[in-house]
């Protein structure tokens, strides 16, 4: 069967896995459920189709039934992260000694808590107040970048990849979550980092990749669902 | 060198750590942070001059200088044999780590104390929402173990360390009803508890339940929290 990754119609948790697998020249579909936001700012029309129908479908199938999903002919599995690590060890893009898959683990662990603070900052508690708790953690986050790119900064260093003389599927996983930032929040401070600017080039270079990201499919802006409180939509709004 | 893993004195993200390092018997110091200006103040700085992500928890021995408590793990289950070997114990592995981080992260979210003045209705907002999604979260848990005894099937791994732990925080944090439903969960936590070396640890002064997070949490930040839904 032709691969086949389903998720929603945005970046989301899905960006490195369309990323790697454009690189690694699989021929796979894209699926996606779309998002379309009613003029009350609600629901949307593949919202329901895959809550109250295709998930449900999937039981017994998957065995934790999630967007996104990736089906093969040896895997059916959930968790964006899980599919990232199955699809670099099967497209040779998996640290190759002790040193490199130690820096890979450490990157991957500092990238995915950026990626849980930028998701609790788009998606704050369910309050009336929701608003201001958005603005204060947001604020808090920007104040704290600068110092977090710097170890990122640092940790990368002179080499070419996180691992070090290796592509491995952590790489797509660093430029989703270094590429989210430099979207959220201003540019600025990424560009103090040549090391980091040349990185992300340098992935956006890639065979496969350059391809897709300037393909319509990227939607460079649409990293979080149209409920968020920041990354939801075409615009970029322009405040820290 | 003894090998030395540095965190806070509480569960956190050191547990599954100290348990597997019990587990194949390493002799290693279980340094334990109680007074924060002997982390900030001192050996973060100190850390910071050899690793690029000075944090805790960290781990030094005779060939590493890491942190990161994933990384760590992970590291150790590689020396020592504790890592899956197959395709499908390593897919099944990673997908059921995915899903118990979600449940932590949750936990973490409910635990945190954020900046407002209802801080509390937050909290207790998050929390209800969260036990009644629960069941069915540790229904499916219970239905991927099956009939396996650990989580990437026949073999334990490193993974069962880190599950075991967010499975307990939920006896811990909340009525113990909720996991004790499911049989195949109640087993699982019981078999974790009896590995050779961690039953001795669990037993001893080193290990308490509690303080998971932090004092300044929203729940689980102190020795004697009871409990409650």
């Amino acid at each position: 069967m032709k691969p086949l990754l389903v998720y929603w119609d945005v970046r989301g948790r899905a960006t490195y896995l369309r990323m790697i697998l454009h690189y690694a020249g699989v021929d796979f579909e894209d699926k996606r459920y779309k998002f379309e936001v009613t003029e009350s700012q609600k629901a949307y029309s593949d919202y329901k189709k895959w809550f109250q129908e295709d998930k449900i479908k999937l039981q017994g199938i998957l065995d934790f039934p999630n967007l996104p999903y990736y089906m093969d002919d040896t895997v059916r599995m959930t968790q964006s992260r899980a599919i990232l690590e199955h699809l670099g060890r099967k497209h040779h893009l998996d640290g190759r000694n002790e040193q490199e898959l130690f820096r890979i683990d450490m990157i991957y662990d500092v990238l995915a808590d950026i990626g849980f603070i930028l998701g609790e900052i788009a998606y704050p508690p369910p309050v009336e107040n929701r608003q201001e708790i958005h603005d204060k953690t947001r604020k808090a986050y920007a104040e704290t970048l600068p110092a977090q790119l710097a170890s990122i900064s640092k940790f990368l260093g002179s080499n070419d990849w996180m691992a070090g003389n290796h592509l491995t599927y952590v790489d797509f996983y660093a430029y989703d979550i270094l590429d989210d930032n430099r979207k959220l929040f201003d540019p600025k401070h990424i560009n103090q980092f040549p090391n980091l600017v040349a990185y992300l080039r340098r992935i956006e270079e890639l065979k496969g990749v350059k391809e897709f990201l300037a393909s319509p499919a990227f939607q460079p802006m649409l990293i979080m669902g149209p409920l968020a409180l920041f990354g939801g939509s075409e615009t970029r709004v322009p405040t820290e | 060198m003894k090998p030395i893993l540095g965190y806070w004195d509480l569960r956190g993200r050191a547990s599954p750590i100290r348990m597997l390092l019990h587990h194949v018997g390493v002799d290693f110091e279980d340094k334990r942070y109680r007074d924060p200006a002997e982390w900030f103040g001192k050996d973060k700085i100190k850390l910071a001059k050899t690793v690029d992500f000075p944090n805790l928890p960290y781990y030094i021995d005779d060939e590493v200088k890491m942190t990161q408590s994933r990384a760590i793990i992970h590291h150790l289950g590689r020396k020592y044999n504790l890592d899956g070997s197959s395709e499908q114990e390593l897919v099944r592995m990673h997908i059921i780590y995915e899903q118990i981080i979600e449940l932590s992260e949750a936990l973490m979210a409910i635990a945190r104390s954020v900046d407002v003045e209802n801080r509390q209705e937050i909290h207790d907002t998050l929390r209800k929402a969260y036990l009644a999604s629960l069941p069915s979260k540790l229904e499916a848990i219970a239905k991927f173990i099956g009939k396996d005894d650990w989580m990437g099937g026949k073999k334990l791994t490193y993974i069962d360390f880190m599950i075991y732990d967010v499975l307990d925080f939920h006896r811990v944090l909340f009525d113990p009803k909720h996991v004790n439903e499911f049989p195949t969960l109640v087993a699982y936590l019981t078999r974790v508890e009896g590995l050779k070396g961690v039953s001795e640890y669990l037993a001893s002064d080193a290990f308490h339940s509690l303080p998971i997070y932090g004092p300044m949490g929203m729940f689980g930040g102190t020795k004697d929290y009871k409990p409650i839904d």
